[in-house]
């Protein structure tokens, strides 16, 4: 689950100690999500906590250091283990619309999956499944029944290298990629 | 042991020989390739190759810092996807 002008730090996946820190799992959290985190010292509260249950609880983080690849966090409301317990399993989200910026060329994967892909000249290729990392970023698109023979192509994927070149327009606000009709580019696979 | 110099980089020749073509006639269309020990050289800059990574072709646009690099190391045959929690992630896009 992603929440809109979110991003998802990591899923609260134990307890470190006695004081009331959290083992949160991050997958590879982005490095500039980290940097947030750690400057952030103020009570006020500046993540929310998903829990398993659905509730949103606002929190305020205490402290951040990292610990054998994973997290801990320490939340100001929740000074001990026993406060903590409740939150096992929440997804920890921080608004990063505001607070990060990002460079050129740059985008934020939640912001980019769901986008809607179009050749040059407007037809609806389909929409952005994900964006697969790796040597070279690639967006695997989920093709539009109009766009391919669905017959033939059912669970195939399009895979469109992320560069400018091939996808000159990235518009975010209308949620529309353009991409260029290279012959063979945009076959389902 | 590395390979002889006197051979040259080890490109596949039907490879070679369809960038070649591509060059002279100046046009850009996907090459399908299952050759990923094909070496990168400087002719291929600007196509777009599709590497075969045993499941799918997948297509990568070839840029100046892959020179002397395979085309496999560019289609990863397997893909950790990650555990659940994964956090969010910027992608950057390649310039042009």
């Amino acid at each position: 689950m992603i929440k809109s002008g979110h991003l998802l730090i990591g899923e609260i996946v134990g307890f470190h100690g006695l004081r009331g820190e959290v083992k949160l799992r991050t997958g590879g959290v982005d490095s500039k999500a980290v940097e947030l985190l750690s400057e952030s010292d103020s009570d006020e509260s500046n993540c929310l906590i998903c829990l398993k249950t659905g509730k949103e609880i606002p929190a305020a983080i205490k402290s951040v250091r990292d610990h054998k690849g994973n997290l801990l966090l320490s939340f100001a409301e929740y000074p001990d283990r026993t406060a903590v317990e409740k939150l096992l399993g929440g997804q920890v989200f921080i608004e990063h619309t505001a607070n990060i910026e990002l460079a050129k060329d740059e985008w934020w994967e939640s912001d980019l999956v769901g986008m809607q892909v179009f050749t040059e000249e407007g037809l609806l290729v389909g929409v952005i499944g994900s964006v697969i990392p790796g040597p070279s970023t690639t967006l695997e698109v989920i093709p539009d029944p109009k766009f391919v023979d669905m017959s033939r192509s059912e669970g195939k994927t399009i895979l469109i290298p992320f560069v400018e070149s091939l996808v000159p327009t990235v518009d975010i606000k209308a949620k529309k990629v353009q991409v260029v009709d290279l012959p063979g580019l945009l076959e389902p696979q | 042991m590395s390979r002889s110099l006197k051979k040259g980089p080890y490109v596949h020749p039907s490879l070679t020989k369809k960038i070649e073509e591509m060059n002279r006639k100046g046009e850009k269309k996907v090459i399908k390739v299952w050759a990923r020990a094909s070496m990168i050289v400087p002719d291929m800059i600007g196509h777009t190759i599709a590497i075969y990574n045993g499941r799918k072709h997948v297509p990568v646009y070839i840029t100046e810092q892959m020179i002397g690099h395979r085309l496999g190391e560019f289609a990863p045959t397997r893909l950790f996807k990650g555990h659940s929690g994964a956090s969010d992630k910027t992608a950057k896009r390649t310039p042009a």
